[in-house]
């Protein structure tokens, strides 16, 4: 490492000196921060003041296609110490991941779904030691990204609700823990209609249902649907 | 299928039950388009007979039975419906292993597989250029396995039902102890009546010189050994018939019990010896030759199948129903009246002392 490099970056109105600080801001500024990372003013630079960090950088370049990990990725290269954070959001704990992704629900983030799409989330738990720290959790998360490639909306809404460890479905601002009193709303005849059209298609429901350990009475559901289906698009 | 009842399903899976009784929904199932479509098919007269559609309509019987206690159940149906449907659909689609009845005439090379979701003919899956040969394995192996299902599903699963459930047919080769007795007691009235010509003067001589006045006991004599010929026909004819049944269940018994594993073996023998002819012309891209002959061999087993079933549902062998005890009764107490008169006549007649 050469401590004689000092680093100056401008990125809008804000001013860095440390490779530490500018990591520490990248994902507020992915798009300048991706340009920045990218010139090869900066990459020499960059190779002069620490070329083990420049040959880490570039193994990444060469290995992420996707823009979003590169940006990921090399913050914690830039600076190791830091939270969770991506795309503009700072989350403190897994919890406020949860959180967020139950409170969108039924809508889904495309961002937050980096999280198992990338594998960012058991990157960051590897990185931070929470593999080890908080085994479980790590382990669902790995079943969780492993579950994503077959279908995405469940997997991260049983994701919502493994970090949120929030028991409840949420339904017109109200929330319900027990799945029969649930059910009994929702297909009542003003409900059913409303509720039906994107359950299926959304999968919150079901995930809460997996989460709550139905996971038998949904493969006989999904069963008969799918061998009902199969057949009707085969007529 | 609709998200609504989709998501009733669900909620029946969790105890939340829809509004409608079993009764609405059965009448929903048989409204259906494809049971509709189903019981236009069946009532039509196409292929009657064959193993394959005996098979399907049984399915389809089941289906209109079915009580539909539950949304489940109803969509389980529905989708064998769909499924039956299909099947009845692709009726060219013939069954190399159960062609029974032409089996000569059958050409293997134009038995169709289901080939990308489309009917071919296997001679001219050997000859398709744009497949990889392991592609046209699969999908040769994908018609097998739905060829030999449908084996198991005509021959070996009514098996195991009439293996399970061997009601009121007999094990023993035997004739009944009734009958037996019957043909003693027509055997001794027999040799009673040939008697009869040794005694004094033959007594029933005068019925063949038409001797009126000397004829007035033989007439219904005569008529006693016609009597008594008939009995000896009808027992005979019923022995006969009863034998005949006997040897046809029990030649199906020997077919279908004694060498149950046979016919296992037979069926996994013959699937493998008709997937390795088809490989072998597909790796080396030979033409099929020959009918479906050496492979639809389960043909006796089929008729001894049915032949039980039969036996089965009637709750006996056949023959019992047409010479019931109640006849065999009718015919003795016939028999003993003609006895009676016959012993009154001798006796008042000086015949007998």
């Amino acid at each position: 490492m050469n401590h004689k490099i000092k680093f100056n970056i401008h990125i809008r109105d804000e001013e860095f000196f440390s490779l530490k600080e500018f990591g520490s801001k990248i994902y507020l500024y992915p798009e300048e921060s991706f340009a920045l990372i990218n010139t090869k003013n900066f990459l020499t630079i960059l190779k002069k003041y620490d070329e083990e960090l420049y040959k880490k950088v570039e193994e990444l370049r060469s290995s992420e296609t996707s823009k979003e990990v590169f940006l990921f990725k090399i913050q914690y290269l830039f600076a190791p110490v830091l939270p969770l954070q991506y795309y503009g959001v700072q989350y403190k704990s897994y919890e406020k991941i949860g959180n967020r992704i139950l409170n969108g629900a039924p809508q889904i983030d495309i961002y937050m779904q980096d999280f198992l799409r990338y594998g960012l989330l058991s990157y960051y738990m590897r990185h931070v030691g929470d593999d080890h720290m908080q085994s479980k959790l790590y382990e669902t998360v790995l079943c969780l990204e492993h579950e994503f490639l077959l279908n995405e909306a469940r997997a991260y809404f049983k994701l919502g609700f493994h970090l949120d460890k929030r028991d409840e479905i949420v339904y017109r601002r109200r929330g319900y823990k027990d799945v029969k009193s649930f059910f009994e709303m929702i297909l009542s005849p003003t409900m059913i209609n409303d509720f039906a059209k994107d359950f299926e298609k959304n999968q919150y429901l079901l995930a809460w249902l997996e989460y709550k350990g139905y996971q038998k009475e949904i493969r006989e559901f999904e069963s008969i649907v799918s061998s009902v289906e199969e057949w009707e698009e085969k007529k | 299928m609709k998200q609504s009842d989709k998501l009733l399903l669900l909620g029946e899976l969790f105890n939340v039950h829809d509004d409608s009784t079993k009764e609405a929904r059965q009448k929903q199932f048989l409204d259906t388009d494809v049971m509709k479509n189903l019981r236009d098919f069946f009532r039509s007269e196409e292929e009657k007979s064959s193993p394959r559609y005996e098979l399907l309509k049984k399915e389809y019987e089941l289906l209109t039975h079915t009580e539909m206690e539950t949304l489940k159940v109803y969509f389980i149906c529905y989708a064998h419906a769909l499924y039956l449907w299909h099947s009845v659909q692709n009726r060219r689609f013939l069954n190399p292993f159960l062609c029974f009845k032409n089996k000569n005439e059958v050409l293997l090379s134009r038995i169709a597989v289901d080939f990308d979701g489309k009917e071919t003919y296997l001679g001219d899956v050997i000859m398709l250029e744009n497949y990889s040969n392991d592609y046209k394995i699969e999908m040769v192996k994908r018609s097998m396995i739905q060829w030999r299902k449908e084996v198991i599903k005509v021959v070996l699963d009514p098996l195991q039902i009439l293996i399970m459930r061997p009601k009121n047919v007999p094990h023993k080769r035997k004739i009944p102890g009734s009958k037996i007795g019957y043909g003693i007691f027509l055997l001794l009235m027999s040799l009673c009546l040939i008697l009869l010509f040794f005694l004094k003067d033959n007594i029933i001589y005068p019925v063949f010189k038409f001797d009126l006045t000397r004829a007035y006991f033989a007439y219904p004599l005569f008529a006693i050994y016609f009597f008594i010929f008939f009995a000896d026909f009808l027992w005979m004819f019923s022995i006969s018939r009863r034998r005949y049944h006997m040897r046809k269940y029990f030649w199906a018994q020997d077919v279908l019990f004694t060498h149950s594993q046979d016919i296992v073996l037979k069926i996994n023998h013959t699937t493998e010896k008709l997937y390795h002819y088809i490989l072998t012309c597909i790796q080396k891209k030979k033409e099929i030759e020959g009918t479906c002959k050496p492979y639809s061999n389960l043909d006796q087993e089929y008729r001894a199948l049915k032949y039980m079933l039969k036996i089965n549902e009637k709750d006996g062998l056949p023959e019992d129903n047409m010479f019931g005890y109640e006849i065999v009764l009718l015919e003795f107490i016939f028999l003993l009246l003609i006895y009676l008169v016959i012993c009154y006549i001798l006796i008042t007649k000086g015949f007998i002392a």
